[in-house]
C-alpha cells in the first residue's frame, strides 16, 4: 500500500548526484517546492525494472542529470534573445526536451531567487518586482547530447551561462554573447544543479502543469519539443513589444514625457555615478505612466538605483564542474 | 539600524529574517509610514487572518468579539484569496515537518473560499507586544494543548487544519506577513490606518461584506457529512476499477483509518469523480498523517516570558495622536 509518509525522499546516494552542497542538500530536504516536484519526479519519470523505492529513485535521478532548464526572462523576450539562445544551445551539443509557458509573480521570483536576492535593496526588489512579471515567458528543459556520466547537463549549462559580472565572463559564455546592457539585465536565468532543476520546476508550475512537463520529458522527443518551444517563443515575440535596451535612445524616448527638470536629474544621476531611491526614482519617472515604456523606464532605473546592500554572498554558490569531477573521484565505487 | 529586541525573541528567526525579502520590505515599508512611531506601531500592532474554514463555519463573529473583549480593535481589514505561494511561504519554517498529503490538503482548504485579514491595535498598558499577547490568547493549534480561554478553545476547532484563525507570533512575523500577503500600497494603507488610528472606507467595507456574508455558517465542516457527499461523488461517477479503488479508501475513512491522500486523489480522478471543493477539504482535514516523522520546525513561537523583560515603549499611538490633535 501507498504510504501516507514522503518514504520517498532522496537518500544520501540520490542527493549525491542531485547537487554536491552539503547546504544545499540540508535547505532542500526540507524545502516544500523540492519536495513536491521530487514526488512528481519520482511518479512520473521513476520507473524501475525492480520497483523498489530506491532503484525507482535512482532511476529518476539518472533522468536528471543530463538535463538543464533555462528560462528567459522578460527583459530576454523583449531584447529578442531567444533565437540567438536557441542557436547557442544548439551549437553545445544541447537539445530541447521540453518547454512550457510561464510567468512570473511577486512570489514566484523571490522563491527562485530565494537563496540570491537577500543582498538586494529593497529599492532593486521593487525593481525586479516589475521587470521579472511584466511578460509572459518560456521555460526549457534541454538535454546535454555530451553528458559524461560524471558533470550534469545542468552544471555544465550554468558554466556556459556565465556570470551577471562582465569582468567574470569569457569570450565563448552565453551572456557575452547576448551581450546585456549591464549586470542587472542579464536575459536568460539556468538552473545550477540537478536538485535545482527539480525545485524550479515547481516553483515555476503548478502540479498537473509539471507533471505534463514532466511526461514531456519522459518521452524526449526532442525534434517535436523543439519545434513546440521555438512555435512558443514566435508566438510569445510576435505579442510583445521589443526594446533595444539602448541608454541614450531610452532617454531620447522618454524626453517628451518628462519634465526637463526631471530629464536633467536623471541624466545627472546616471553621468555622475549618484544613485536614486526608488520613490524618487518614480516620481522623476513614472512606469506606470502610459507614455513610458516598460523597459525604457527598466533601461534609466538599473543606471541610477542603489541596487546591492551589505549582505554576506550567495548562500548558494552555484558549483563548478570540476567539483562535479573530483566529487565522482573521491567516492567509492557504487553498486 | 534594525531595532531586533522590539521584533522578536527568537535568535533564529532573527538570522532567517535578516536576508529574507518580505520582512526585509514590509519593515522598510512601516518604517517609512510610521517614521517617529515605529516602535509604537511594533508594540501595538498585532495581526490575525480568519483563514477559509473560519469564515465559512461562521467563526468571524466571536472572533471580533473575543478581541473587543481582550483590548483589541480593528485598525485595517482586507479580503484574501490564498495563493498556493502564499501559505507555503507564510508557514516556511513550520511547514518543514508536514506531510505532503497535508500540503495537498492545505492548498484545498486555503483555496476554497475567502480569508479576511486584520491589522489590529491592542490597548496601550501592557507588557508584552499586541502579537505577542494575541498569539498566546490564541492558543494552540493542537487540540490537546489548548488551554480554557484561549481563542481555540472557545472556538472549539475539530482538528489541527481546520484552526479557524492565524495569528503572526511576533512584530516581526506581523511585518513580514504584511510584506508577504499583501501588495505594497495595501500593506502601506493599512499600516497609515494603524498609525492614524482612523479606518480607510476600504477596510470598513472588507469588514462590513465579510460580517454580512459570514455572520452564519455557510458550510458544515463536520466529518460525516463530508464523507457521506464524497462518497455520493464517488457512486455517480459510476463503476470500474478506479471507482471500486476509490470506494475502498473510503470504507477505511469510515472505519477511521489514517488514509494517504494523493493516492486516493489520483483514484477519484481516474473514476471522474467530482466532489465538491470543500467537501473533499474536510474530509482531508480528517483522515490524513499530519507530520513526517524525523523532520521537526525550522521556527517555534518563542515563550511568552522571553517578551517581558523588554521595556515599553513611553507613549502609546492614543498618547500620540493626543499630543498631536
Amino acid at each position: 500500500m501507498t504510504s501516507a509518509h514522503d518514504s520517498r525522499t532522496p537518500d544520501a546516494q540520490v542527493w549525491r548526484s542531485l547537487t554536491v552542497s552539503a547546504t544545499k542538500t540540508e535547505l532542500f530536504a526540507e524545502d516544500l517546492y523540492f519536495r513536491e516536484c521530487w514526488a512528481d519526479v519520482l511518479d512520473v519519470l521513476g520507473a524501475a525494472p525492480d520497483g523498489t523505492p530506491s532503484a525507482e529513485a535512482r532511476a529518476a535521478a539518472d533522468m536528471l542529470a543530463p538535463l538543464g532548464l533555462l528560462s528567459f526572462k522578460c527583459d530576454g523576450m523583449a531584447a529578442r534573445q531567444a533565437e540567438l539562445t536557441l542557436r547557442y544551445l544548439a551549437d553545445h551539443d544541447y537539445s530541447i526536451v521540453a518547454s512550457a509557458p510561464i510567468r512570473h509573480n511577486r512570489h514566484s521570483m523571490r522563491e527562485l531567487w530565494r537563496y540570491n536576492w537577500h543582498v538586494y535593496t529593497t529599492d532593486r526588489l521593487a525593481l525586479m518586482t516589475l521587470m521579472h512579471s511584466v511578460t509572459d515567458s518560456v521555460l526549457l528543459i534541454v538535454r546535454d547530447n555530451q553528458y559524461d556520466g560524471v558533470v550534469p547537463g545542468s552544471v555544465r549549462l550554468s558554466g556556459l551561462k556565465g556570470s551577471a559580472d562582465p569582468e567574470a565572463r569569457g569570450p565563448d559564455h552565453l551572456r557575452t554573447l547576448l551581450r546585456p546592457p549591464n549586470k542587472i539585465i542579464n536575459f536568460v536565468h539556468v538552473a545550477d544543479e540537478p536538485a535545482d532543476v527539480v525545485r524550479e520546476i515547481g516553483i515555476f508550475l503548478d502540479r498537473p502543469e509539471r507533471r505534463a512537463l514532466l511526461a514531456g520529458i519522459g518521452v524526449g522527443d526532442t525534434e517535436a519539443a523543439g519545434r513546440r518551444a521555438r512555435a512558443e517563443v514566435e508566438g510569445l515575440e510576435a505579442l510583445l513589444p521589443a526594446s533595444d535596451f539602448d541608454l541614450e535612445a531610452a532617454f531620447k524616448r522618454v524626453e517628451p514625457v518628462v519634465t526637463p527638470e526631471a530629464l536633467t536629474r536623471l541624466r545627472h544621476a546616471v553621468d555622475s555615478g549618484e544613485l536614486l531611491g526608488w520613490d524618487e526614482l518614480i516620481t522623476l519617472l513614472d512606469p506606470a505612466a502610459p507614455a513610458v515604456g516598460v523597459w525604457d523606464f527598466v533601461r534609466i532605473a538599473t543606471e541610477v538605483l542603489d541596487a546591492d546592500r551589505q549582505a554576506s554572498a550567495d548562500l548558494l554558490p552555484p558549483s563548478s564542474a570540476a567539483e562535479w569531477q573530483e566529487a565522482a573521484r573521491s567516492r567509492p565505487a557504487s553498486g | 539600524m534594525v531595532d531586533w529586541p522590539t521584533l522578536t525573541r527568537s535568535r533564529t528567526k532573527r538570522e532567517l529574517y535578516a536576508r529574507e525579502t518580505y520582512f526585509r520590505e514590509g519593515l522598510a515599508d512601516a518604517e517609512e509610514i510610521a517614521g517617529g512611531q515605529l516602535s509604537t506601531v511594533l508594540h501595538e500592532g498585532a495581526l490575525l487572518i480568519v483563514k477559509p474554514d473560519g469564515l465559512a463555519s461562521g467563526q468571524l463573529l466571536p472572533v471580533l468579539d473575543y478581541l473587543s473583549e481582550h483590548g483589541f480593535t480593528v485598525a485595517g481589514a482586507r479580503d484574501l484569496l490564498f495563493q498556493p505561494s502564499h501559505w507555503r511561504e507564510l508557514w516556511r519554517y513550520q511547514l518543514t515537518s508536514a506531510t505532503l498529503d497535508r500540503l495537498a490538503v492545505n492548498e484545498l482548504v486555503l483555496g476554497a473560499g475567502p480569508a479576511l485579514l486584520m491589522l489590529l491595535r491592542s490597548e496601550p498598558g501592557h507588557v508584552l507586544p499586541g502579537a505577542v499577547r494575541l498569539s498566546a490568547l490564541k492558543g494552540s493549534a493542537t487540540l490537546e494543548a489548548q488551554k480554557p480561554g484561549t481563542l481555540r478553545s472557545l472556538l472549539g476547532q475539530p482538528n489541527r487544519i481546520l484552526s479557524y484563525v492565524h495569528v503572526a507570533d511576533e512584530p516581526a512575523d506581523m511585518v513580514r506577513e504584511l510584506g508577504l500577503l499583501l501588495d505594497p500600497a495595501t500593506r502601506r494603507a493599512l499600516l497609515g490606518s494603524l498609525v492614524s488610528g482612523t479606518s480607510a472606507p476600504e477596510d470598513e467595507d472588507a469588514l462590513g461584506r465579510a460580517r454580512e456574508r459570514f455572520a452564519v455558517p455557510t458550510r458544515s465542516l463536520a466529518r460525516a457529512d463530508a464523507l457521506e457527499r464524497v462518497t455520493r461523488a464517488v457512486e455517480a461517477a459510476g463503476s470500474g476499477p478506479a471507482a471500486d479503488d476509490a470506494r475502498s479508501w473510503l470504507k477505511r475513512m469510515a472505519r477511521n483509518e489514517r488514509v494517504a491522500w494523493r493516492p486516493f486523489l489520483a483514484a477519484l480522478a481516474a473514476a471522474g469523480a467530482q466532489p465538491d471543493r470543500w467537501d473533499l477539504a474536510v474530509l482531508g482535514t480528517y483522515v490524513i498523517e499530519y507530520d513526517e516523522p524525523g523532520y521537526s520546525k525550522v521556527l517555534t513561537n518563542p515563550d511568552t516570558q522571553s517578551w517581558e523583560s523588554i521595556p515599553r515603549p513611553e507613549t502609546s499611538i492614543d498618547d500620540r495622536r493626543r499630543e498631536n490633535a
